[in-house]
């Protein structure tokens, strides 16, 4: 009742803070032959917003690898590179991925709207037809159709309170959430 | 009274299913059973106090679904009666001996306390057949508890972007769940550790989820800029409202250097009678392994830092006073922060205030007292602001601005790293390549046979328990390690053995019938929402 696809490559792409990526990836055999008996070197190659934007030489057993120093709020995506003499061969690309924002957005247009007029438009929408993960997950800033038609643009002051600006840097109790019995002593 | 903002005090309740029926006595069931006695029904016997007196409050309590799923269980529901009966017969025995053993007599004013406390949670449970979930349903039934779902297992979603089946089997998971539980459909939902992502909201628009909470960082670098940074909820494209977390509240609790929990005269958490007893005199109370465990009887206050065996006596009183005081000081802090807001905004500002359920009364044992201080207190003693949920102001104030929540989490350094680094990210592959599996047995779920069916769910179940996000967490700040571990493993293996069943047409109904029985969550579990889109 089930085929699986077992033996392909891929290569998956997270975010992990505004400066930081993950990547792991994984060989089908022929790619693994192909990384195993290239003369060449093997490279993680990564694309910001379509350009190459760093390079970084691997070794054929690497499977992860994490991408400190990159920029906040960009598009980034990555590909496993064979090169030589001869020029560069894509084994594989990984998704694009959204770095987050580490501040506030210059933009300040508001725009306003009903939230139980946008929750019914969304609803009919949704009902009317599926929409392709894919194509979600590509454009994370896309919205449904014709929500232009009920939002309204305000002149809203934007107000910017100091106390919440120190985004991410809040200094919690580190609670082991009721599992640190081995460890009477406070932390 | 014209109210000129609001408070919406959060909590989220949350526990791993953690279910072992092939040991008599685990460890880790340990974290339910104190949950219970120390959070739950001081929380509960809180509201249910406030009810019978005629103070209306408000306040929003997310149950996840394991945390639900598990006080459904009549396993772990015998086994906690069980658990309550021998800290009864503890507090007895510690009655008895600091009554009589010199140095120790100050003592016995407290192991009364202790053993009132028990019988009267013995009596509270006993009145709801040990299913707590009636009491929350009771007081949610009345208005004033607003609770919220959360992800199925509590898998932390930003890291499934590639795998938008596993982020929508966890959604809508939890909201099914929860409509089995408490009979009506969830306004709102806890994300996983607030762990969001733009574009997590059309999933929770296609469950009807009508708003989430997010970390301050995730309304302010918001696009556009919000007009009101965290003090009024960002309606996402998709229609789904969130609300962001106010520093300055969630500090005075939270806060390791200011926050109340740390005051001197509050109850110290690490010195417990399971440690300090003799082994003869306390063994039958802790593990049968002889591992010393906390027992919930407690003696000291915080007193000081440094070694704990310097620890000064706990006096309830003087705790009690100084949770009354921090209420108000938490009160009197409000109204200075809404009267402020509210001529800086022209609107009444909501003021969000999120917290682990579990640090009231488990961590902070006077957190209940001063949630019920506080709700009394502003009731009565100021006219500035009012108690609401997200979801009632919503419903006052339904004329919101748009933008996109930033990418975001409330782990520490506020983005996904707590639970994607170099000691746990070797979860993921695995995890990620059930998810795939789990899609392809989704698709033929249909046209199976009835044992075939059988199998898919319980892989489905095996694949969500591994994805829960505790056991990166514990992984990364290196509490039971081994244990977490062990779980990610053990629920993979399963998973991968059920899918193998399927694709040999070998199906072991033994293992499956096992494996159905220990790992029992979900009974209604619906793999169709695995299918690709």
């Amino acid at each position: 009742m089930l085929s699986e696809k077992n033996n392909e490559t891929r290569c998956f792409l997270f975010p992990v803070d505004p400066h930081m990526a993950f990547v792991y990836w994984e060989y089908s055999g022929t790619a693994a032959e192909m990384v195993k008996s290239h003369r060449g070197g093997l490279y993680l190659v990564l694309f910001k917003e379509n350009s190459e934007y760093r390079r970084y030489e691997i070794n054929e057993q690497t499977r992860n690898y994490y991408f400190h120093g990159i920029e906040a709020d960009c598009f980034y995506r990555m590909a496993i590179v064979l090169a030589d003499a001869d020029g560069n061969k894509v084994i594989s690309t990984s998704n694009t991925i959204h770095t987050p924002p580490a501040k506030p957005d210059n933009t300040s247009e508001i725009q306003m709207v009903d939230v139980r007029e946008l929750r019914q438009r969304v609803q009919e929408i949704i009902t009317k037809e599926i929409i392709s993960d894919k194509i979600v997950m590509q454009a994370p800033y896309s919205e449904p159709e014709h929500i232009s038609e009920i939002v309204h643009r305000e002149e809203v002051p934007v107000f910017t309170d100091p106390a919440q600006e120190k985004a991410g840097a809040f200094n919690a109790i580190a609670y082991p959430r009721l599992s640190d019995y081995s460890k009477p002593e406070k932390k | 009274m014209n109210a000129k903002g609001y408070l919406a005090l959060v909590l989220h309740a949350h526990l791993p299913f953690v279910r072992h029926p092939e040991h008599e006595d685990h460890l880790e069931e340990r974290w339910l059973f104190e949950a219970i006695t120390e959070t739950y029904i001081p929380l509960l016997r809180v509201y249910k106090g406030l009810m019978a007196d005629g103070i209306p409050f408000k306040v929003t309590m997310s149950v996840t679904p394991s945390l639900a799923n598990m006080l459904a269980d009549n396993l772990l529901q015998e086994r906690y009666r069980r658990h309550l009966e021998l800290l009864i017969e503890l507090a007895e025995k510690e009655m008895d001996y600091t009554s009589r053993t010199e140095g120790e007599k100050h003592f016995f004013p407290l192991a009364e306390m202790y053993h009132n406390l028990f019988l009267e949670t013995r009596s509270f449970w006993d009145s709801y057949q040990g299913n707590i979930l009636k009491a929350f349903k009771e007081v949610a039934d009345t208005g004033q508890l607003e609770i919220i779902t959360c992800g199925a297992t509590h898998g932390f979603l930003p890291l499934y972007q590639q795998h938008p089946e596993s982020i929508r089997a966890q959604i809508m998971t939890g909201v099914e769940d929860y409509e089995r539980h408490f009979g009506r459909k969830p306004r709102g939902i806890w994300l996983p550790e607030c762990g969001y992502f733009p574009g997590l909201d059309r999933f929770l628009a296609e469950a009807g989820i009508q708003f989430f909470l997010v970390d301050t960082h995730g309304i302010n670098n918001a696009k556009p800029k919000p007009a009101r940074s965290v003090y009024a909820p960002l309606v996402t494209p998709w229609g789904v409202a969130a609300f962001g977390r106010d520093q300055e509240s969630s500090k005075q609790v939270w806060s390791s250097e200011e926050g109340y929990p740390g005051d001197s005269v509050y109850r110290e958490f690490y010195r417990d009678a399971g440690f300090d007893r003799p082994m003869d005199y306390i063994r039958k109370y802790i593990h049968p392994d002889g591992i010393r465990l906390n027992t919930g009887i407690k003696y000291y206050r915080i007193s000081g830092k440094g070694d704990l065996k310097y620890r000064e006596p706990y006096n309830r009183q003087w705790a009690l006073d100084k949770a009354a005081a921090h209420a108000a000081n938490f009160m009197f802090n409000r109204e200075k922060q809404i009267e402020w807001l509210h001529g800086q905004l022209g609107q009444p500002p909501i003021i969000v205030a999120p917290y682990d359920a579990e640090l009231f009364g488990h961590w902070w044992f006077e957190g209940p007292d001063w949630i019920n201080y506080l709700f009394r207190k502003i009731r009565y003693d100021q006219s500035v602001f009012e108690l609401t949920t997200p979801y009632d102001y919503l419903e006052m104030h339904p004329m919101q601005q748009v933008a996109f929540p930033a990418a975001s989490s409330w782990g520490d350094k506020g983005y996904y790293e707590v639970w994607c680094n170099g000691g746990n990210d070797w979860i993921y592959p695995p995890i990620h390549r059930c998810s795939d599996r789990m899609s392809n047995m989704a698709e033929a779920y249909e046209s199976a046979s009835e044992k075939e069916q059988r199998v898919i769910r319980q892989a489905m179940r095996e694949l969500l328990l591994a994805e829960s996000s505790d056991w990166a967490f514990i992984i990364t700040t290196a509490t039971a390690v081994e244990y977490a571990r062990q779980r990610t493993l053990v629920h993979i293996e399963r998973f991968n053995s059920l899918y193998e069943m399927l694709l040999s047409g070998n199906i072991d109904e033994s293992y499956l019938g096992d494996i159905e029985y220990k790992d029992n969550i979900f009974p209604q579990i619906n793999p169709l929402h695995f299918k690709r889109r």
